[in-house]
């Protein structure tokens, strides 16, 4: 197993992974830091403010930036017209699995940098809200969990279609349904799954037009929110894995 | 030449899995943008002009590019597959042709996705809001604006899905470029970036004119835009040559 992730490591670094995955975290940051941050009226819910603005951000970059990591990462066997050669040097469980871990590892980067970024944007804008370690820890939990569900789906659509197009669509369809589901009633954004960015959020928020101001609120964590998620990556995983087992080459 | 090579790549696109994505990606657009149309009725004055706003906004800003993106990369993937680009190499064409028979074939896709847009706004208008009488022309010549606006990403995005092999990690760039076109078109500097010139051809925030009085500079942006990506696109062309392996 070690051999065939060092194998799937090689391919990375030839196909430039590292550069994609820390742009992704790059992009989701620089995205939230347009908000009004250093606004002193948002400072008293500064960390709140962040996460609340991460989820619409992570609603719109992730679902296609996981189409674009999963497309990646089978795409470059079918290019090579790799896959008949891999079978009969390797089992194809530990193919399914090297590109399941490294897959795994990089869909970490993004939440662990929004993780960092929104420590760092408390220290660089002074947030006075004081810093809740469990609603971070929660936020990292949750945005790792769906991304991963995004990851595992696009892999799974990359292995059953040799043409890149239906992951890469879904993606693009994803982040637009994400994005739309978040103004959208609640009880529709709990039946898309790749808009569980809102509905995992630990953060509620009031918007009063007469001041134009929006204060925010802790709300519990919704825990059947993320158990859904996790079962959702059990299942989409083992589809995965039924179709590369099946597989012709 | 250039006949061949855009006959050749309109056959690529036959039965192709890209029309889900033309088909699907404006109609979800538009019933979305309707549906907060509706809900926001006591905010918004009604008429043609707010549901334009609301079906084109999330559209034009974040979606057009990753959308052309996908086309373009879908128009380059057959090349970069096997040793496809050798023989593109060798054939007897002149190499600029290759790139602008894709343009024109991916120009051709836009201006059909923006006709199916506004189609899809019309249509919605009338049977779903029950708007009075139909929509002022001048919007069906902002969908047609955003189509200038538009080749401009189609001309780069051919360079970027030529230089890069990957079929997607030009589409993460578009998204990239078109949450920076936000950002620019928000600072009034949409001019500057190319990602942006769609949004502000399209109008898609604002029920007035955005670039009323300021159509030539955004004419001129739009062609420098394009210029620029096909002297990129010539000149790497002309410059690329076959791969031994």
């Amino acid at each position: 197993m070690a051999v065939c992730l060092w194998a799937e490591l090689k391919k990375a670094h030839r196909r430039h992974d590292l550069p994609v995955v820390l742009g992704i975290g790059v992009l989701a940051l620089c995205w939230a830091n347009t908000m009004k941050l250093s606004d002193p009226a948002s400072l008293a819910y500064g960390y709140s403010m962040v996460l609340y603005g991460l989820s619409i951000v992570n609603a719109v970059v992730m679902p296609l930036s996981m189409a674009v990591l999963g497309s990646r990462l089978w795409d470059v066997e079918v290019r090579g017209s790799a896959c008949k050669l891999l079978y009969t040097l390797q089992s194809r469980g530990s193919l399914f699995g090297a590109k399941v871990a490294l897959g795994f590892a990089e869909v970490l980067v993004a939440p662990l940098m929004e993780l960092a970024g929104t420590l760092a944007f408390g220290r660089i804008y002074r947030f006075t809200e004081p810093l809740s370690p469990a609603a971070l820890g929660w936020f990292f939990f949750c945005t790792l969990a769906v991304n991963a569900l995004l990851f595992f789906f696009e892999l799974m659509l990359s292995l059953f279609f040799e043409n890149q197009v239906p992951a890469l669509g879904c993606g693009v369809l994803f982040s637009m349904t994400g994005l739309f589901a978040m103004f959208m009633p609640p009880a529709f954004t709990r039946l898309l799954p790749w808009a569980y960015y809102a509905v995992t959020l630990s953060v509620g928020m009031v918007y009063d037009e007469s001041t134009r101001i929006s204060t925010f609120y802790p709300i519990p964590y919704p825990v059947w929110a993320l158990a859904v998620v996790v079962a959702l990556c059990g299942l989409v995983l083992m589809a995965g894995w039924r179709l590369v087992r099946r597989k012709e080459v | 030449m250039l006949r061949c090579c855009i006959a050749a790549e309109n056959r690529k696109l036959r039965r192709a899995l890209i029309w889900a994505v033309f088909l699907l990606l404006p109609l979800l657009a538009g019933v979305y943008g309707t549906v907060n149309y509706l809900q926001n009725l006591e905010i918004l004055t009604p008429g043609w002009y707010n549901l334009w706003t609301q079906h084109t906004l999330f559209y034009s800003l974040f979606f057009f590019a990753p959308m052309t993106a996908l086309y373009t990369a879908y128009l380059w993937r057959l090349e970069h597959l096997g040793h496809n680009w050798n023989l593109i190499m060798t054939v007897p064409v002149p190499r600029f042709d290759l790139y602008l028979g894709k343009f024109l074939v991916a120009w051709k896709m836009v201006l059909l996705t923006q006709l199916w847009v506004f189609a899809l706004f019309v249509l919605f208008g009338k049977l779903w809001v029950g708007l009075p009488g139909w929509p002022p022309a001048e919007i069906l010549f902002w969908a047609v604006r955003g189509t200038l606006g538009g080749a401009a990403v189609i001309a780069l995005h051919l360079v970027i899905s030529m230089l890069i092999r990957s079929f997607a990690a030009p589409i993460l760039l578009a998204l990239a470029g078109g949450v920076l076109g936000a950002y620019f078109a928000n600072e009034n500097l949409g001019l500057f970036w190319p990602y942006a010139l769609m949004m502000s051809g399209m109008n898609s925030n604002r029920a007035e004119d955005l670039l009323d009085g300021r159509m030539g500079p955004f004419l001129l942006a739009c062609l420098v835009w394009t210029l620029l990506a096909f002297a990129a696109g010539w000149l790497l062309l002309n410059r690329r040559d076959v791969r031994s392996e």
